[in-house]
């Protein structure tokens, strides 16, 4: 599974990124384990197709490598949008054929360019040729500044060559771990709460802790056949697209304080300003009228 | 032409505001649904916390944005874009120079209609001593300049990062217009950080005092508004303009007794012709309340459009005298 | 000094020294001039009922005196109560007031003290039930206690010296609250928005009318002469508000008539005057109709008996009795021309506009001897006018009519001046 990494120049929305005369450059690694607690960074290449699909929905074939010590990839985000990453490699053995699709979406914006642009790049982009995708649902108000925080329902659409795939099993992995499997309905949706598993000590929280999150698609299929690696008598397909999610707002903003410290401020200056005038007209002797009449 | 002169100087002020203000009101509050976008250069408080109904935005909130990015951006090619910012935010408010204040900003209208609250409820207004006037006028440009300096200090890693809109923070309208679309979020104290918890509950106190100020106070904000500093500092260019005739005024004080800001210069100064001072929200009462034909006059780009006159004070006044309850 | 106390064997009113001092008046006023305006005929037979004939003046309600234009009349009119402004140009009151002041202090405050002296005085209104005195000048400030040794309940209505300052604008605002105050504990009445606002209403309403009048005045050539407008507004001193407002309405209509038709009051060349200084009032109208038995034309006043009292206007941004009482207050107090005050710009602001607006050719300044304020302010006033190159007539004066020749002399010459200055300018 692909996965970004902290610690390059500049913070972006949609991650750090590298820029290099104005253009933004985005590293991703690959991680390959059980999910994002344990999964493990590769020192060389491994075998498979890489393929980009731009903002313009161009695709283009290339090739990963070294980068920073680890294997990934690199390349630039000239455009603002979203960029999809993926890798399929495929492979055969005792007659099962393994097909794994890490997919990766990133986002390129920066504030400089406005925002009156973002709602027709917004829509998610597919595929049709990657034998089993993962896409991620785009909420109805989303944009590129839109997080995702727990409590918040995200959905993915899992798709086979393109199609939508019913019965898929999906699993979401959260960051330390935790887990939760179930199966696309007819329409190949499948949903997940987001759940909160970030407990730090209440002067360490940060609002925007980023929490990263895989979710995998696995689908079978008992055709057999012969690639030029050879024959094999069943298929699974394991496909991979990892994000992000944040502390939701729920969890440290209070209404009843503010409302509390609200109507405290109104109250206090109210009832300063009656005494006020209460006590000018007696100490000065204001003269003043009554206005019910 | 001298017909539509007259009409235009006889107007109700009191309802044309009324009018007007609730335009610009739904047009900033509620613009966002009818597909209005103004930008976010707006020399006028269009909340850009109202997500939704938002016909444009605040240009103080990019403003703070951009000033708190790191040094190393900001004086270098990011400098460009805060200037041009800037420039655009000149424009808008050369147009109107300060009536963003008295005729478009939704916060001033909010606060208008505390006041025909008030005055519906047949309660006094406040005012404040020369002495109190004179040092909290001077609030603005110290809140002006720890708007700048903050969002500077966070850029040069001096201060925490969420501390990035100071202004915003505090400011009333972030609590009180997103409220008008139906969103109540911002009326919260937000724990996650130190700084944010003190930002936030200073913004709800200062809520609660703006809904408690203003009702006492017309136009209660508007002294401490660092906005109101930053458009007096470009004012001078701009095109729409008050001005006096210092010959014809007799001193009668009519145009500072109806000032909501309490501005006594409108009165007393009589040799100076561009009267407008910084507190000004060139809500132009005073020149509907000046009974001297032609001594208090608005022009835009030199030609004069509201002008003061007899007839036209005695007209509004006698509306005034006839008016069994005191309506908008 | 004449004897008041012997009013048994007094001749009948008609034939008293008073009724004959006002009777040459308004003869003078009435005769020396052809097409006087009808709607004058108003005011003429006014002042001949109550002055001449002494018949007794109505009033509805409690009724208050006051001694200058400070008293907010609109407060005594929103008590159910009627002012009469006691301000008297009476040359027979003043010889009565000299008992009460020094020899040389102000006619008008003598005059008005004889007034309140004389048992029969004119006009002769009702019983005054309380007299407000605003602490202006020296003089009427000192006659409170003599006012109230002669039996009469006097408020003092406490006028600060200066009114630039924020200060004197509040405590002058306290002082007419308290006047309100007082017209309560006075009438038992309480002080209500509506009977305020329909107050000032009628007080707003004869304001639009006097300055409807004033603004006729700028026609030239002259279409009013300045002795009428003088009546018209002395007789706001004592006149029913309402009937005095219709009266002006009328006199309005008939002025804007005869401007349409190109009626001419006086000469094209007619000298135009700026009457400024102590107050011309009934019968001490001497100065302003010298001045137009000579050719010349009162164009405009800056005096407390006509401008100075009816011009400026309230305003009030929220109708609630607190703001309108305030604004009343600021009315009465910041416009002020009056020369009590510390500074002078004021008036010399007034009087340049005043003359400029007026197309005036020359200023007439009458100082009532023993008016102190004006003498001092006299040469603060000619300064700015020189500087315009507006010629002014300084005339120090009192009501006797002894410098009667004297005067029309000096008037004749300045005018003869004005005359010449105009040709050389042609």
């Amino acid at each position: 599974m692909p996965h970004a990494e902290h610690g390059t120049s500049r913070h972006s929305h949609g991650g750090p990124v590298e820029i290099r005369r104005g253009v933004y450059y985005k590293n991703l690694w690959l991680r390959i384990g059980n999910g994002p607690a344990d999964a493990r960074y590769m020192d060389s290449a491994i075998a498979g197709k890489l393929l980009l699909v731009d903002v313009k929905g161009e695709v283009k074939e290339f090739s990963g490598g070294n980068v920073h010590g680890s294997y990934g990839v690199n390349f630039a985000m000239p455009d603002e949008g979203f960029y999809n990453i993926y890798l399929v490699n495929e492979s055969i053995r005792d007659g099962l054929r393994q097909i794994n699709v890490a997919k990766s979406e990133v986002l390129k914006h920066s504030c400089r360019e406005g925002h009156d642009h973002v709602k027709p790049l917004m829509a998610p982009r597919q595929l049709d040729t990657i034998p089993l995708e993962i896409v991620r649902e785009r909420f109805p108000a989303e944009n590129f500044h839109t997080l995702f925080g727990y409590g918040d329902t995200i959905t993915f659409l899992v798709l086979r060559q393109g199609v939508p795939l019913a019965g898929a099993e999906v699993t979401l992995h959260t960051g330390r771990g935790w887990r939760n499997t179930v199966h696309t309905d007819a329409e190949g949706r499948a949903s997940f709460m987001m759940i909160r598993d970030y407990y730090p000590p209440w002067h360490e929280f940060e609002r925007r802790h980023r929490q990263d999150y895989v979710v995998s698609a696995v689908y079978a299929s008992d055709a057999s056949g012969e690639t030029a690696a050879g024959r094999y008598t069943a298929t699974r397909y394991v496909s991979t697209l990892n994000g992000s999610y944040y502390p939701s707002e729920r969890d440290y903003r209070s209404y009843a304080y503010g409302l509390l410290l609200g109507t405290f401020a109104l109250a206090f200056t109210g009832i300063a300003v009656y005494l006020y005038r209460r006590r000018r007209q007696r100490r000065f002797h204001e003269v003043r009228f009554d206005e019910k009449n | 032409m001298k017909r539509i002169r007259d009409a235009v100087n006889g107007v109700d002020l009191r309802r044309f505001r009324f009018w007007l203000q609730l335009f610009f009101f739904v047009l900033l509050v509620y613009g966002g649904y009818m597909a209005v976008n103004l930008g976010q250069y707006l020399p006028t408080f269009a909340c850009g916390f109202n997500d939704e109904g938002r016909g444009g935005i605040c240009y103080l909130l990019p403003l703070q944005h951009q000033l708190a990015m790191s040094w190393g951006t900001l004086f270098g090619w990011a400098g460009l874009m805060v200037l041009q910012g800037f420039l655009f935010f000149a424009l808008w408010f050369f147009v109107l120079n300060k009536g963003w204040c008295g005729y478009v900003c939704p916060l001033g209208t909010i606060q208008d209609w505390i006041t025909s609250l008030r005055t519906r409820l047949g309660i006094r207004y406040s005012r404040y001593t020369e002495g109190q006037f004179r040092r909290l006028s001077l609030i603005k440009y110290l809140l002006l300049a720890l708007m700048i300096l903050i969002p500077l200090g966070i850029g040069g890693a001096l201060l925490p990062h969420d501390m990035g809109t100071p202004f915003c923070d505090i400011c009333p309208g972030r609590m009180i217009i997103p409220m008008f679309t139906g969103d109540f979020s911002q009326l919260t104290i937000d724990f996650s950080s130190k700084t944010t918890m003190v930002m936030t509950a200073l913004g709800m106190l200062v809520t609660g005092l703006f809904l408690a100020g203003a009702f006492f106070k017309k136009r209660f904000f508007c002294f401490f508004c660092p906005m109101s500093a930053l458009h007096y500092l470009l004012s001078k260019p701009a095109l729409l303009k008050l001005k006096k005739d210092g010959a014809k005024c007799t001193r009668c004080g009519d145009c500072y007794r109806v000032c909501d800001m309490e501005i006594r210069e409108i009165a007393d100064e009589v040799k100076e012709p561009r009267i407008m001072q910084d507190d000004c929200i060139l809500c132009l009462k005073c020149v509907a309340h000046c009974p001297e034909q032609g001594a208090l006059k608005a022009t835009f780009a030199g030609i004069p459009i509201f002008e003061s006159t007899e007839q036209g004070f005695i007209k509004r006044m006698t509306k005034g005298h006839k008016d069994e309850q005191h309506h908008e | 000094m004449n004897n008041t106390t012997s009013d048994a064997t007094a001749p009948a009113y008609n034939r008293s020294r008073q009724a004959r001092e006002a009777e040459t008046l308004l003869d003078r006023i009435q005769d020396d001039f052809p097409d006087n305006p009808q709607a004058m005929r108003y005011f003429y037979d006014l002042f001949r009922n109550v002055y001449c004939q002494g018949e007794p003046v109505k009033h509805e309600g409690t009724l208050v005196g006051t001694t200058c234009i400070h008293a907010p009349e609109e407060l005594i009119y929103a008590f159910g109560a009627t002012p009469v402004r006691l301000c008297n140009g009476s040359y027979h009151y003043d010889q009565i007031g000299a008992d009460f002041m020094p020899a040389k202090s102000c006619p008008l405050v003598k005059a008005t003290l004889g007034s309140l002296h004389a048992k029969a005085a004119v006009p002769n209104t009702a019983a005054l039930e309380l007299i407000v005195n605003p602490t202006t000048c020296d003089q009427k400030t000192k006659a409170s206690a003599m006012i109230e040794a002669m039996g009469y309940k006097v408020h003092d209505l406490e006028l600060p010296p200066a009114k630039e300052s924020e200060e004197a604008r509040l405590y002058w605002q306290r002082s007419v609250r308290r006047l309100a105050l007082r017209l309560r504990e006075l009438t038992g009445r309480k002080l209500t928005r509506s009977n305020l606002k329909t107050a000032m209403a009628r007080t707003a309403r004869a304001q639009t009318a006097f300055r409807t009048l004033h603004q006729l005045r700028k026609s030239a050539p002259a279409l009013f002469l300045g002795k009428d407008a003088f009546l018209v507004t002395n007789a706001y001193f004592f006149d029913d508000l309402d009937r005095w407002t219709a009266a002006v309405e009328q006199l309005n209509t008939e002025l804007q008539l005869r401007q349409m038709e190109g009626f001419q009051a006086a000469q094209k060349r007619a000298p135009r005057i700026l009457f400024t200084g102590s107050p011309p009032i009934f019968p001490n109208l001497k100065l302003p109709l010298l001045i137009e038995e000579a050719g010349g034309v009162v164009v405009a006043d800056e005096t407390c008996s006509a401008n100075r009292m009816l011009y400026d206007m309230t305003a009030v941004d929220e109708w609630l009795l607190n703001d309108m009482v305030d604004g009343l207050a600021d009315r009465y107090l910041k416009p002020c021309t009056c020369p009590i005050f510390t500074r002078n710009d004021d008036r010399q602001r007034r009087l340049l506009q005043l003359a400029a607006d007026f197309n005036v050719d020359g200023v007439v300044y009458q100082a009532f001897a023993g008016c102190q304020v004006y003498e001092m302010e006299y040469r603060s006033i000619a300064d700015v006018l020189a500087a315009q190159g507006i010629p002014m007539l300084y005339v120090e004066t009192d009501y006797s009519p002894d410098d009667m020749g004297q005067l029309s002399t000096r008037i004749e010459a300045f005018l003869e001046s004005i005359k010449t200055r105009k040709r050389n300018k042609q």
